[in-house]
This record gives C-alpha cells, sequence and structure tokens, in this order.
C-alpha cells in the first residue's frame, strides 16, 4: 500500500509539473483556429500585462498583431486616439508603456 | 486504485502527446488563419474580439457572395452571440408623430416587401494594399460582397411612423454595445431626404434566407451604393432628428477629404477639412488568375474581375498587360444597378517573364480610377488595380 502511496505521490508530482508547463504553452484559450497563437509569441515582449489591463476589454492583441510595423510616432498617435476619441481610461503612466510595449512589438 | 493509477497515466501521456501536437500546428497556420464560427465556413481571419472576417478570393468567382462566406466587420465587442426573435422589437422614435416599435413578424406582414441586389462594401476594403501603409483593419479584397436583400424601405416605415415636418437626420443604431460606457456607440446617421429615396431598405433576408448573426441578424440597414459602413447590422432603433445628428462615428470617425475625389490626400499634405464618407468609389479587380500566378506561354489566359461603382453603370473596363496600351474587356450583362459587375479579357501572352496587368473601369458619368490614391485612414481604396503573372514555358 505504501509502494502504492508513493507512486501516486510521484504521478501526481510530475502530472502538476507537466500540467505546468502546458498551461505555459497554452495559457490563451486557444479557440476556433487558435486564434491566440500569434499572440503568444508576443507574451513575453515587456508591458505586455500593461496593453492586456487597459486594451483587451475592447479588442483582442489580434488588432496590433495584424497591423505592419510603423514608427514611434504612429503608435503614439494611436494611443492617444484610444484614450480621447475611442474613451480608452488609460493613464499617461501606462499609455507610454504601451506605446513602447507597442513598438517592441510592431515598431519601425 | 489500479483504476486511479491507470486514470493518472493516460493522463500525463495525453498532456506529453497533446503539447507537441499543438506547437506544429502553430507554426503551420501562422500565415493562413481560416475561421469556422457560427453561421460561417473558411473565412480569413482578421480579428476574433471584435469578429471582423475576410472573404476569401476565389468567392468573387461567384455573382452572388455565398452567406457563410460573406464578409463580417464589428466594431464594438459587446455583441449579442443570440437574439430572441420573440421578443425582438425594431423602434422608430424621435420627431414621428407615431413611436412605432416593430417585431420581425410586423415587418414581414404589414409592409410591402421589396429585393435589391446591392454591393457592400467596407470603406477600408483593400486597406493593405495603401502606400504608405496606414493603421487599420488590414483587409486585401475581401471586405465586400454582393447579395440578394429583401426586407421592407426605410421611406415605408418612416411613412408609417409619419415623419413631422423638420426632420433632417434619421440615425440607425444595432443591439452591439460598447464593452466600456465611455467609448461611442455604433450610431450612424443618414439625411432624411436619403432615408425617403425609395432605395434605402431594412433587410431581414441576405440571399433568400434569414442573415447570419455575424452580418446583422435579425436586420440590417442596407443603403445600395454607400459604403458599408452605413449598412449597421444587428438594427434595432431608428430615430429621426429634427436637426444635425451629432454622433462620434458620423463627426469623427469615419471622415475623407471634403471634396476631394477618390478622397485623395498626401502623408505631407493632408486634408484640412473632412466629411462623412458616403458613396462608393469607382473601382474594377481582378479575381482570377490570383496574384503571382503562373501561366503557360502562348496559351490562351481568362482573365476576370468585377468592376463596381455607386449605382452609375459601369460602361467600360480596360486591361493593359504591357503597361501602356488599354484594351476593353468584355462585360457580362449587368445584375442590378448597385450590384458589381463581371469582366472577361482572354489573353495570350507570346513572351516568356513577368508581367504587371492593369484593370480599370469607368462609369456612365465618365468617372474612372486614378493611378494612384492614398488617405490617412485608408478609406475608398480605388486606385488601378495591378497583378503580377509570371509566363513561363
Amino acid at each position: 500500500m505504501n509502494t502504492i502511496k508513493k507512486i501516486i505521490a510521484l504521478f501526481s508530482l510530475l502530472l502538476f509539473f507537466s500540467s505546468c508547463s502546458e498551461k505555459k504553452q497554452s495559457d490563451q484559450p486557444t479557440d476556433i483556429n487558435q486564434k491566440n497563437k500569434i499572440e503568444s509569441l508576443f507574451d513575453q515582449a515587456s508591458g505586455e500585462d500593461v496593453f492586456k489591463a487597459n486594451c483587451i476589454s475592447c479588442h483582442s492583441l489580434r488588432y496590433i498583431e495584424m497591423q505592419p510595423p510603423f514608427p514611434r510616432k504612429t503608435w503614439e498617435k494611436i494611443v492617444d486616439k484610444m484614450k480621447k476619441n475611442f474613451g480608452a481610461p488609460i493613464p499617461d503612466s501606462s499609455a507610454k508603456v504601451i506605446v513602447d510595449y507597442l513598438v517592441s512589438i510592431k515598431g519601425k | 486504485m489500479r483504476n486511479i493509477l491507470l486514470t493518472f497515466v493516460i493522463c500525463i501521456a495525453c498532456i506529453s502527446c497533446s503539447t507537441p501536437n499543438k506547437k506544429s500546428e502553430q507554426i503551420a497556420s501562422v500565415k493562413e488563419d481560416t475561421l469556422n464560427a457560427e453561421g460561417k465556413k473558411g473565412m480569413i481571419l482578421l480579428t476574433d474580439r471584435p469578429p471582423n472576417y475576410e472573404t476569401p478570393l476565389r468567392y468573387f468567382k461567384e455573382d452572388y457572395t455565398p452567406n457563410e462566406v460573406f464578409f463580417v466587420r464589428w466594431h464594438l465587442a459587446g455583441l449579442p452571440t443570440t437574439v430572441d426573435t420573440n421578443t425582438f422589437r425594431l423602434s422608430i422614435t424621435g420627431h414621428v408623430k407615431n413611436a412605432l416599435s416593430l417585431s420581425l413578424n410586423d415587418l414581414k406582414t404589414k409592409f410591402k416587401s421589396t429585393s435589391i441586389v446591392a454591393l457592400a462594401e467596407c470603406a477600408g476594403n483593400a486597406r493593405s494594399f495603401f502606400d504608405p501603409r496606414v493603421p487599420g483593419g488590414q483587409w486585401k479584397n475581401g471586405a465586400m460582397g454582393n447579395a440578394r436583400w429583401t426586407g421592407v424601405k426605410v421611406k415605408d416605415l418612416l411613412a408609417a411612423a409619419g415623419v413631422k415636418k423638420g426632420a433632417f437626420d434619421v440615425s440607425f443604431n444595432g443591439l452591439d454595445e460598447p464593452p466600456l460606457a465611455s467609448v461611442p456607440d455604433f450610431v450612424k446617421s443618414l439625411s432624411i431626404t436619403h432615408a425617403m429615396d425609395g432605395e434605402m431598405m431594412i433587410a431581414y433576408e441576405m440571399n433568400g434566407v434569414p442573415l447570419p448573426l455575424l452580418n446583422g441578424f435579425p436586420l440590417k440597414l442596407v443603403v445600395p451604393g454607400w459604403y458599408a459602413t452605413y449598412w449597421v447590422g444587428m438594427l434595432n432603433e431608428i430615430k429621426v432628428y429634427p436637426d444635425t445628428f451629432k454622433g462620434y462615428w458620423m463627426q469623427k470617425a469615419y471622415q475623407i477629404p471634403k471634396n476631394v475625389r477618390n478622397g485623395n490626400e498626401t502623408h505631407d499634405s493632408l486634408a484640412k477639412e473632412t466629411e462623412p464618407i458616403n458613396k462608393l468609389d469607382i473601382r474594377s479587380i481582378f479575381v482570377t488568375p490570383e496574384p503571382d500566378a503562373m501561366i503557360g506561354i502562348n496559351k490562351k489566359c481568362e482573365l476576370e474581375g468585377l468592376a463596381f461603382d455607386a449605382g452609375d453603370s459601369i460602361v467600360k473596363v480596360e486591361i493593359s498587360t504591357d503597361g501602356k496600351s488599354w484594351k476593353i474587356a468584355k462585360l457580362n450583362p449587368v445584375i442590378g444597378k448597385f450590384s458589381w459587375r463581371r469582366w472577361k479579357y482572354d489573353w495570350t501572352p507570346h513572351k516568356e517573364g513577368n508581367y504587371t496587368v492593369k484593370v480599370k473601369a469607368t462609369n456612365a458619368l465618365g468617372e474612372t480610377q486614378p493611378d494612384h490614391q492614398w488617405n490617412r485612414s485608408g478609406y475608398m481604396r480605388n486606385e488601378i488595380e495591378t497583378l503580377k503573372i509570371e509566363v513561363v514555358k
């Protein structure tokens, strides 16, 4: 019995680790067409958490992914437009982080 | 106990198997993302939320774009996933004598039904071809579609509501909602004169069946000859105003350079005055062959495509295979005033090499397409299209 308990414990541990590593790879919901697969490439970019917190209530990262690279000035204008025209409640400190993030993944 | 162990083993096996599979899938499909959503099949995914899906070019070989691949364009993430047809009502309020609240059954039984074939083209169709590139939905040519729309005339609905004297604008709102209170709701407006012209209609059918949810079920405004930004989907509110409707989506968004042909401006000198986008520009595209096709030397190649405008009648389509001279293409019979019109041109190249073939359309008003067109928002793309073809032995 004891051996079996040990084996279960070992398997549980294994399962725990494998599910952790699994989670990392499919952190985002994998929906029809693995819609977030490209987003995951950008997961590591700094500022991604700030982008998510401020932007994705209205639109997914796909909106950025489909864009060609743009210079910082263009991204600044876009973030400003989101704030002023589209009513995105982005604090100035976050806006800068978001612009940096956008430039890091789709900058020119 | 054995069963538990077995379950663990199976679990682990599944996890370790599924991981590499998923990886290879990711790599394989990074470029071409197709989509099978509710009522849709095999579309090109631009964005998931809000949903924006493009029609693959090959479907434009058909005169009527099939509903399941008809392009999808929404602005607001607050999009209903179902509509209860028993409780759904279309309201007509504002500057009218009798405000109305109509069920789908009311629309189908109390008003005369009407049908029209009309092309819906997104204002930003082909934005990804703009040079220099502009931000926005990066559509190729698939943000448009031709369909037979069946429903009721807006004129008849407004007559039933009894528009008061001095009516000026009419606004159209759908069930889609902003995800945050600070985001402006998507509401479009048109002049009362336009709404009463007898052409504008509210469709409950598209190509003979109810609209797919993602194309605006249960009701869609159809504004023949005008860009599809006005074709409000899931339409449930019509309001008449005695003055100008002041909404974000009319006064700030969807603006084009004022009184400028083809909405043209340059990057260095942006137009100072703008106006809401309106009628479709004249345009023509290639459907076959697809870009970068290889064709055989001394063999007949049938070039085919579509030409369209705001309803002023396409009378001529010309093709250039040498970059200098223009030859007349054959035109298929007219489907409808506001439909696209198909053109065909048989070409037999006698020399190997890379060709840039061009197409341009002319309408009955003499309007034709420019060599270059650009504006900051990437709207109304209509510069002369080019198609790269390689002729091989």
